[in-house]
Formats: structure tokens, sequence, C-alpha cells
């Protein structure tokens, strides 16, 4: 099965540094897998989602559905990922919550008619279906996350790269976000730090450390590696 | 500054019934009126008050919004009195006192006018509006994104001041102490407002923000009150045209 985000040897250094905030990264996730990116503060972790979209100049290669991330093909890669940024509030650009989510279906060609009914169901499945019709600046940060996140989950993308999508949302919240995650048939990339979330929402798990990417089966050990009592000798490498 | 997120739908008036684009586009017109019409005959200042009086009136902008309009208007257009007695009209500066003052009065007038037009009509509109309202309106696609933005954008923005300011009052910025911080703010105001613009961007670049944002349905009916509005509005527009051409006293 050939896999559906796919990063090689991929580095990145901003402007004006004199290291590199990623190096030598490489991973995949497979078709309906959900693989939760785990790391300290300042890791690389958003890094590595922008790469993803080509916001952020790398060298290696991507590709998301088998297309890859560079110039003359953003606008597909693009349209295939639903993007989750860490601020929702930076992503919603329309005063009116339906037509915001509705944007990326009408940008589709699907007719508004359509697109907002789309819409509403998306809203509900994220409960928030009764806050349609207002306006993002009547409503909390919780709210706003879902309304970001019902944005990137509009179009169905095959891809789904979700920068901290838990960050903002109450116990319960949490968990119908991790249900309705669980649900879908897009492969999902989530950086997060919520352990709990992520061992209810994902199958594999990736540390972003100074030494590299580790890949870990079991959530726990990979917050215990994180915190660093597991050695790394004893985690495999990921396979390049 | 909280003001600017209840200004917006705080009015309670029968022009909040009808259609988004209807508001919009009335307003736009009698704004456009009262800068036309000549302020030199009575009629005119009736007319220009009449409309403007009515417009409130219909909008029922709350007492404490319309105070507020008041002391922004006095702060705004009182200079142009104060500068009366050095007021020039076309070349001549030799002129009566009575015409400098009747010259700056129509100038506060007129001003003060647009002002109180303008407000209500954003009183009578929900932000959530203005997107849909903009859109029915035949005007070209990209203005209106750019109008969308803009005011979204503002809204973020003063939200994010407003943050700012929170932070400032409960870190003790205010007294003498304060005025270290207060000097800090403009740096911190101004690295925030661009980062934020830059996340925006991408975000914009990723969702693919383009002129396919603007979304009409097509399938809009008039009420009998919107078309009697615009028809009245339409109308007074018209007159304040004639009225400045001269074709009509």
């Amino acid at each position: 099965m050939n896999p559906v985000i796919e990063f090689k040897s991929v580095n990145i250094r901003y402007p004006g540094n004199s290291e590199n905030t990623i190096s030598d990264a490489s991973f995949h996730v497979h078709p309906d897998e959900r693989v939760a990116l785990f790391g300290l503060n300042g890791s690389g972790k958003t890094t590595l989602l922008l790469a993803a979209v080509g916001l952020v100049p790398f060298t290696g290669s991507i590709s998301i559905d088998g297309m890859p991330v560079e110039k003359k093909n953003f606008q597909k890669t693009r349209e295939r990922t639903g993007f989750l940024f860490n601020i929702p509030e930076d992503q919603i650009l329309f005063p009116h919550v339906l037509d915001d989510v509705a944007y990326g279906l009408i940008r589709k060609g699907t007719f508004p008619k359509a697109a907002h009914k789309k819409a509403m169901s998306v809203l509900a499945a994220l409960g928030v279906s009764d806050i349609a019709e207002c306006s993002p600046f009547q409503l909390s940060h919780g709210q706003r996350q879902r309304i970001a996140l019902a944005g990137a989950l509009v179009t169905d993308p095959s891809v789904l790269l979700l920068d901290e999508p838990s960050s903002a949302l109450d116990p319960r919240g949490k968990l119908s976000l991790a249900d309705l995650l669980c649900a879908i048939a897009s492969s999902i990339l989530i950086a997060t730090h919520d352990v709990d979330f992520a061992s209810r929402t994902c199958n594999r798990f990736l540390v972003l450390c100074e030494n590299g990417l580790r890949e870990f089966h079991n959530c726990r050990d990979a917050e215990r590696y994180l915190l660093g009592s597991i050695s790394a000798e004893s985690h495999s490498e990921i396979p390049h | 500054m909280k003001d600017v997120f209840t200004f917006w739908g705080c009015g309670k008036g029968p022009l909040k019934y009808l259609h988004a684009h209807i508001r919009i586009l009335s307003g736009i017109l009698l704004v456009g009126s009262c800068l036309l019409i000549p302020l030199k005959s009575v009629i005119g200042i009736v007319f220009i008050s009449v409309a403007a009086t009515c417009w409130c009136i219909l909008a029922a902008m709350p007492g404490k919004m319309l105070i507020r309009c008041a002391i922004v208007s006095l702060i705004l257009f009182f200079p142009f009195l104060l500068l009366t007695p050095w007021m020039t009209i076309g070349s001549s500066t030799m002129i009566s006192m009575t015409d400098r003052i009747a010259q700056a009065g129509t100038i506060a007038l007129r001003s003060i006018c647009c002002l109180f037009i303008a407000a209500s009509t954003i009183a009578v509109l929900a932000i959530q509006d203005v997107h849909r309202g903009l859109a029915y309106i035949p005007i070209p696609r990209t203005f209106v994104v750019l109008i969308v933005q803009l005011i979204h954008q503002t809204m973020l923005l003063t939200e994010e001041t407003l943050r700012i300011i929170q932070v400032l009052r409960l870190r003790g910025a205010s007294g003498v102490r304060g005025i270290r911080v207060l000097f800090s703010f403009p740096i911190v105001w101004m690295v925030r407002m661009l980062f934020r613009a830059e996340r925006t961007a991408a975000a914009m670049t990723v969702r693919g923000y383009g002129i396919e944002a603007i979304m009409t349905d097509k399938s809009i009916q008039l009420t009998i009150a919107d078309v009697l509005t615009i028809i009245g509005v339409s109308a007074f527009f018209v007159a304040s045209v004639l009225m400045r051409l001269r074709i009509i006293a």
C-alpha cells in the first residue's frame, strides 16, 4: 500500500538560523492511519506540518497522496489536505461561521446551498450546529477551534494535518473529536502534547527530538521516551 | 474599545428586518446624498437633517450608543467651528462672520449627518451579515473580498489589542510605574500584529482564499419593505443629485 504522506530525508532550516530545525526526518503515513507527532516545545512539530503544505522551504522530499510537494503541485496537494492551525482564529476568514466552514466546498465548485448543507452536517458532528449563524467574534476559543476544524473536515480531504486540535477543547469535546477522527476515512497526522487524546485517536506515535524521529506503537512508551526515561537505543529507528 | 464588537447589530428598529444588502445599499446611498446635497438653502438643511434623523429613528440605536456617536462627532467636527474666524470662502477673505459660521456649520452638519447615518447602518447590520449583504450588491467581487477582509481583520486586530490592554492592566501598567510598560506597548503590539498577519496569510494560502469567497444563492426574494426602502432612498439620492446640479432648487 502506498503511503499517503511521505517524508524522505527532510531538512528544514529557518533563515538566519545556523542549525536545522528539522534534520533528516523520514516517515510515512498509510491510508486510514492516524499518527500522533509528539515533541517538546520548539522541537519542530508545527514546522513539519507547515512543510507538508509547502509553507516552509525544505530539502529532501515530501509527498502528499503520491504527489510531491513542490511549487507546481502546491495547489493540488493543498486541495487534498485539511489543515488545522494551532491558533484557530488565524484560519477563520469570514465573519459568518457557516460561510467560513462552507468555503472549502464553494471553492471546489459546489453550489452554495449544498455547501451550506454539508457544512451544517460537519458542524453538527462536532456538536456546534447551534452557532452556525453566529459571528466568530461571539464565540469562545474552543468553539472557534471546532469551527476551524469543521472548515478542514468539510471537503473530506484524503490527508488531515492537525496542529494541537484538542488544546482548547473541554473533556467532552476531546472525546467526541477523538471518536469523530477515528470514524473518518482520512490519513491523519496530529501534532499534539495531549497524550490521552493521542492514545484515544491514533494508532502510531512519532516523537520528534534532538536525535531525530522515533516511532512507537504504544502511546505511553512514546510519552516515556519523550520524558527521557527510556533510552533511545532500545527503540527502532524508522526505516527510510 | 469593546464597543467595536457590541456596535454591530445593536439597533432594534424596523430597518433590522430588511435584507442585509438593502440595508447596506440604503446606507451608502444616504451617505452619498448627504455628501451631494447643497446646504446653501434651508431646504437642503431640512432635507439632510430629516433624512439622518429618520434613519436613526428607524435603526433605533440604543441611547448609550447614540450618546457615544454624539461625543465622537463633537470631538471630530467641533474644531471646524473653532476655526470659523480664520475661514475663507473661495479666494475671498473679506466675508462676514455670518457667512463664515454658515460655512463651518454646513461642514459640521454634513459630517455629523454622515456619521450618524453610517453608525445607524452599522447598528442594524450584524457583522455576520456583512459578507452576504455585500455579495448581493452589484460591485466587483475583488472589492467585496477586500472590504470583507478589511472588516474581519480589523475586528481580529481589535480583539488582539484588547487582549494586550487587559494584560497591561493586569500587570500594573498604570500610574507612574506603568509608564515603562506603556512604552513597550507599541513594540509588543506591532510584533503581534505582524505575526498574526503572517499566520493569516499562511491560512489564506492553504485554504486557497480568493474571489470565490463571495458566494450568492441568487434565490433571494425582496419584501415590500425592502422595495419601499430602496425606492425611497434612491429617490432621495436622485433628488440630491438634481439639487447639486441645480436642476431643481
